[in-house]
């Protein structure tokens, strides 16, 4: 089995820079995985850290069933092709080829045979005798394959390995590696910039920008449904156009009105069905993209399209068979430029009578088009919808929603505060479910994306989407229930928010010997996070005072924020000067530029100062009556803050105080667990060394044996028969070293799990040390290794994960929330609110005692927010 | 017949170019007399004494006679000496030169850089800064003016060697790091890496390292005056014994044709060396193993 499980890899640089984010990822044994994105995406970077050339700074990675972070490359049994070949200048390529079989003491007459094999697959018999300085580019690659296909591994990585080709070898070698995926049959994973050689050879495909997974899937749904504009863009050439437009729902069709342009076009309101109502009433900005060979200029087509715009023609480029036609939807634009609405059709058959300046019409196949939203750039058509936005009425129990009238739970009628009203209801797909008796629909249709069953209901003419459920014909009627925890419902007067999914709690992570150390880091968050609270409410406070009372402080402020500015413009203007290649009239720009930029804010600073000196002549000039009266109240606002003040020092000083004292009781109480532990491993650690010392003495005979009984048959050949079998003899004696040295190495493997397994570790979480499994210890050592005493943690909690009980973290009651089946109490904690599920309401102003199951959390790494559990 | 016209020179670079060539002849005279002057000394055969004339007025090989058969001469002791204390420092020097550099070039550990500008900024000091030091720690292990002083040389000129690494650093820094990572994934260990594929792509290198490293005591003088120059007769090196030959004025009337013999046997193996490993120079060594 050779499949590749990657599980929330993150890389952070020593600089801080992070290559890659979180990347998840199932591989299913013989895929062919192609990670394509722009330079410095950290594809790259996650081959090498699969590779074992990099380090993986958190996360875990499993190849087969083993995990592999900490496993030497030359053991996680994977080959790699790189893109400069790599190949060892002073060996023939037969030695080239042998030299990874030789480390591995394979014996001669294998290695000779596997040689010759890969050879013949990749026809290099000729050449084997030959170094590589005297090969051609593509037969170095070749011999570059050869080597990693000799070892037969479980993976192939392959490192941009055509990129140094010249075209015409790049579409030969392409050919010819997939035809080797085909006969080796084992995972390959192929690291591209090139995204023509990503959709010709993959089976799926990763798309990466920045360091983040912009999309994994096949070919074909990356072409046909690209999840945000950056896909779109990337895959396919030319780029797909992109044009700023609305979009405005008319009964059955979605009119498209393009920025810049008066004429409009019509797509049927089914094609949006998934689309959030809230991007089709004409408002909202959104990016419609549509490929090249989705448009035409072609007569008969145009004459038979609804959806024709005029586009005015700024320069072609002639590909032989096929003509890129540049242009501009709007006029008014030269369109030579990029813009909102340049748009680039590709015409086959090459000839054409169109000259520059023309305006022709173009018919859009509108049908194929993208949507995505300006801002996130994420598509707003996406193919597992996650949300249903309808229009609903609020009434004081009960809601109607298309027609049906839904009963209220307790939880949300406390939020709601007008008596009736209308709102809109957001319903996750993934919050209906089949059985309840909230609403009834009709199934329309039911699809399968990427496993996940989608279910289309309909209901007064109105599409929506469930995940999940059972299998149904179209046709069939079903009763939903709504889980009003995710719900949220705006409106004028309305404000229901779904329940938070989890509850965040910042703690340490530690064991007995770090736990001073890494407290220290925790305080030194609490603290910093007491500069933030008192930074924000000595701000609430000057915000306040400066409404009647002039404050000489504020003009220390507006110069400095001043200087500031002046500071960052020039800084910027340097930088740019200094890193962007932009030629005499560039530059002459960017000093105009700067030179604005700083007119404008001395212009600012000018009026703000002149604002500050009227506010000074008005306060001067007002009755020593009316000054004294402000001052008394200046004094009364800041006694006011400086209670508040104290109290935010003192609950800090507590919470320090409190994490120090605890951190000896946690030491005094780990102290006799930890001791026990030691002494079972001791024994245990003592019974695996007597256990692997006994196999190896008894393996050790036994190859002897063997060795023996070659030598005693040595003795009595002769010729040819006898170099074989002195052949023969070196290898058993190499086998014999090799199977020996493996047990040992399974023997420390052992006595470190044992040692590892003795180590207490505990999380604490608002004073409350707990004890934490191995599974949680083992992912977050792996994770960070001896960086994790000197982070702190972000625990998120869910809410079915604490215990009451005697002892534990003290929350108070603040209210009871009832979702009818669930329920719920929102609890304060010092200044945050925890929602904890309860099987019985209690009391509200009740004290609980919580205890947290850490293992039901996840655990991030707060700092790079890197998620280790 | 002409394939390439020369452009036509002006007066100018006439006067220019002549000044240029009478220049470089005057160096190369200055350069070359000296060792000119040494030869020809060597085969003077009528008096052993510095004379006012340069030619010989008999030409004769008996200098270089005296210097290997005489008795009274210690010359193949010494030449002995030198050699062994040449190649051996030579090839210790070499090897943790280049180990340092790899090390440096290819592993990346916190204070790596630190430690590299230390290196550096000590080697610019002068190494006979260091000799009072050298001195009472030698003597401490009794190596100074013994007949174990030459293993007291050894030491002295094997222990700064590391400082080497810049130039091997700057070479190994021109190997692809992909051939190590090829070579990684292949099952090698790092002492594999170097001294399977990275050792033979670095023959320039380890010539220089090495002649640099043989030529260096060979023809030193300073610091084996101090460690071997008082010890016996046998025990010291050629530089030494030379120099002892004639540093009175009655020796220097004695021995001053022999001594130059001397100075010539002496510098013909480095130039031996020289010649024959300047073919090692080649360049494109790692052709063909990277695109580039």
């Amino acid at each position: 089995m050779s499949n590749l499980s990657l599980r929330h890899i993150y890389k952070v640089y020593p600089n801080g820079v992070k290559a890659v984010n979180d990347f998840n990822m199932e591989i299913e044994d013989q895929e062919f995985i192609v990670f394509v994105g722009p330079s410095g995406c950290g594809k790259s970077t996650t081959l090498r850290m699969i590779a074992g050339l990099e380090e993986i700074t958190a996360g875990e990675l499993y190849i087969g069933d083993s995990f592999v972070n900490r496993v030497e490359p030359k053991d996680r049994d994977i080959a790699m092709v790189f893109q400069n070949y790599a190949l060892y200048p002073h060996m023939t390529v037969y030695e080239n080829l042998a030299f990874g079989l030789k480390l591995r003491h394979v014996p001669h007459a294998e290695i000779h045979r596997r040689v010759l094999w890969a050879a013949k697959i990749l026809k290099l018999e000729e050449y084997l005798e030959r170094k590589p300085k005297a090969l051609s580019g593509g037969q170095r690659q070749r011999v570059s394959l050869g080597r990693a296909i000799l070892r037969t591994p479980k993976v192939f990585l392959l490192d941009e390995p055509l990129s140094n080709l010249d075209a015409k070898l790049r579409t030969e070698m392409r050919a010819e590696i997939a035809k080797l995926h085909n006969e080796i049959k084992t995972t390959f994973i192929y690291v591209t910039h090139d995204q023509v050689e990503a959709m010709t050879m993959g089976t799926r495909i990763v798309v990466m920008s920045m360091g983040y997974v912009q999309q994994i899937d096949t070919p074909q749904n990356l072409y046909n449904h690209p999840e945000n504009k950056f896909v779109a863009g990337f895959i396919g050439t030319p780029q797909m156009n992109f044009f700023g437009a609305t979009l405005k729902r008319e009964g059955d069709t979605v009119k498209i009105n393009f920025e810049g342009v008066d004429d409009t076009l019509k797509i049927p309101f089914q094609n949006m069905l998934k689309v959030r109502p809230e991007y089709l009433k004409g408002d909202k900005k959104v990016i419609v993209g549509l490929r090249c060979e989705n448009l035409s200029v072609d007569p008969e087509i145009v004459k038979g399209s609804k959806n024709v715009l005029k586009v005015k023609i700024s320069h072609f480029e002639e590909l032989g068979n096929e003509t890129l036609i540049y242009g501009d939807l709007n006029m008014n634009v030269e369109g030579l430029g990029d813009s909102n609405t340049r748009i680039i059709i590709k015409q086959y058959g090459g000839t054409h009578t169109t000259k520059i300046g023309d305006v022709i019409d173009v018919a859009f196949e509108i049908d194929k088009a993208h949507f995505f939203d300006s801002v996130t750039e994420k598509t707003i058509c996406p193919r597992i919808p996650e949300e249903n936005v309808f229009d609903v009425t609020v009434d004081k129990q009960s809601l109607t929603l298309l027609g049906n009238k839904i009963t209220l739970p307790q939880a949300i009628v406390n939020q709601l505060t007008a008596d009736k009203a209308d709102a809109t209801m957001i319903i996750p797909t993934s919050a209906l479910f089949e059985g309840g008796n909230d609403i009834k629909a009709e199934v329309a249709e039911q699809e399968v994306i990427n496993k996940t069953l989608i279910t289309h209901l309909k209901l007064q003419n109105r599409t929506f989407f469930m995940l999940g459920g059972k299998e149904h014909k179209a046709g069939d009627q079903v009763s939903l229930g709504i889980d009003f925890k995710s719900v949220s419902i705006n409106g004028e007067q309305t404000d229901v928010v779904p329940l938070p999914k989890r509850d965040v709690f910042y703690g340490s992570y530690f064991d007995r010997a770090n736990a001073k150390r890494s407290v220290s880091y925790l305080v030194k968050y609490y603290n910093e996070q007491k500069k933030k609270e008192l930074a924000a409410l000595n701000k609430e406070l000057n915000a306040e005072l400066s409404q009647f009372i002039l404050q000489e402080s504020l003009f220390t402020e507006i110069k400095n924020e001043y200087a500031e500015q002046k500071k960052e413009i020039l800084g910027n203007k340097s930088y740019r000067l200094g890193t962007e290649s932009l030629g005499k009239e560039g530059k002459k720009n960017v000093e105009r530029e700067a030179k604005e930029a700083l007119d404008k804010a001395k212009a600012e600073y000018d009026a703000k100062v002149a604002d500050y000196n009227d506010k000074k002549a008005a306060y001067a000039a007002l009755p020593e009556g009316e000054k004294s009266v402000r001052k008394q109240r200046e004094q009364e606002l800041r006694a006011e803050y400086k209670v508040k003040s104290d109290a935010i020092e003192q609950r800090y000083a507590k919470i320090i105080k409190e994490t120090e004292d605890n951190v000896k009781t946690v030491e005094a109480k780990l102290l006799p667990i930890e001791q026990e532990k030691a002494l079972k491993a001791n024994k245990d650690v003592a019974d695996a060394k007597a256990k692997y010392n006994n196999l190896l003495i008894e393996k050790r005979r036994e190859f002897n044996e063997d060795i023996a009984k070659i030598k005693a048959d040595i003795e009595t050949m002769t010729g040819t028969d006898k170099d074989n079998a002195v052949i023969e003899f070196k290898d058993a004696r190499r086998v014999k070293a090799d199977k020996l040295a493996e047990i040992r190495t399974m023997q420390n493997a052992e006595v470190d799990d044992i040692i590892f397994q003795s180590k207490v570790f505990v999380s604490y979480i608002n004073g409350q040390a707990c004890i934490t499994s191995l599974d949680i210890n083992k992912k977050i050592v792996k994770g960070l290794g001896a960086q994790l005493f000197l982070s702190h943690y972000r625990f998120e909690v869910p809410h079915d994960a604490y215990t009451i009980g005697e002892q534990g973290i003290k929350v108070k009651i603040e209210e009871v929330i009832d979702y009818g089946k669930d329920k719920f109490v929102r609890c304060s904690l010092n200044n945050d609110t925890v929602y904890v599920k309860v099987d019985e309401i209690p009391q509200v102003g009740e004290e609980l005692c919580l205890t947290i199951d850490v293992e039901k959390s996840n655990i991030y790494e707060n700092l790079f927010d890197i998620r280790l559990y | 017949m002409r394939y390439f016209k020369t452009a036509k020179k002006s007066p100018k670079n006439i006067v220019i170019d002549s000044f240029i060539y009478v220049l470089l002849t005057v160096i190369s005279i200055v350069w070359v007399f000296p060792f000119f002057y040494l030869i020809v000394t060597s085969l003077r055969g009528e008096s052993t004494a510095i004379v006012s004339y340069l030619f010989p007025k008999e030409w004769s090989f008996k200098n270089y006679e005296w210097l290997f058969t005489d008795p009274k001469s210690q010359f193949i002791n010494w030449y002995v000496n030198t050699l062994l204390i040449a190649i051996v420092v030579s090839v210790i020097n070499t090897l943790i030169t280049l180990l340092t550099a790899y090390a440096l070039s290819r592993m990346r550990f916190s204070g790596r850089q630190p430690l590299m500008k230390f290196m550096l900024i000590l080697g610019m000091f002068p190494g006979f800064l260091g000799m009072i030091c050298i001195y009472y720690i030698l003597n401490a292990m009794g190596l100074i003016g013994t007949n174990l002083s030459i293993v007291g040389l050894m030491l002295v000129y094997v222990s700064g060697s590391m400082m080497g690494y810049y130039v091997s650093k700057g070479f190994f820094d021109t190997i692809s790091k992909s051939l190590d990572e090829a070579a990684m994934i292949d099952g090698a260990s790092r002492s594999k890496i170097f001294f399977s594929i990275i050792l033979p792509l670095s023959k320039p290198i380890i010539i220089q390292t090495l002649l640099g490293a043989f030529v260096a005591p060979w023809g030193d003088y300073m610091m084996a005056n101090y460690i071997v120059g008082r010890g016996g007769s046998e025990f010291k090196t050629v530089a030494i014994g030379l120099f002892q030959m004639i540093d009175s004025d009655v020796k220097m009337s004695d021995n001053f044709t022999r001594f130059c013999a001397g100075g010539v046997v002496v510098s013909i193996l480095p130039i031996i060396m020289f010649f024959v490993m300047q073919r090692f120079y080649v360049e494109g060594v790692t052709g063909g193993s990277v695109k580039g």
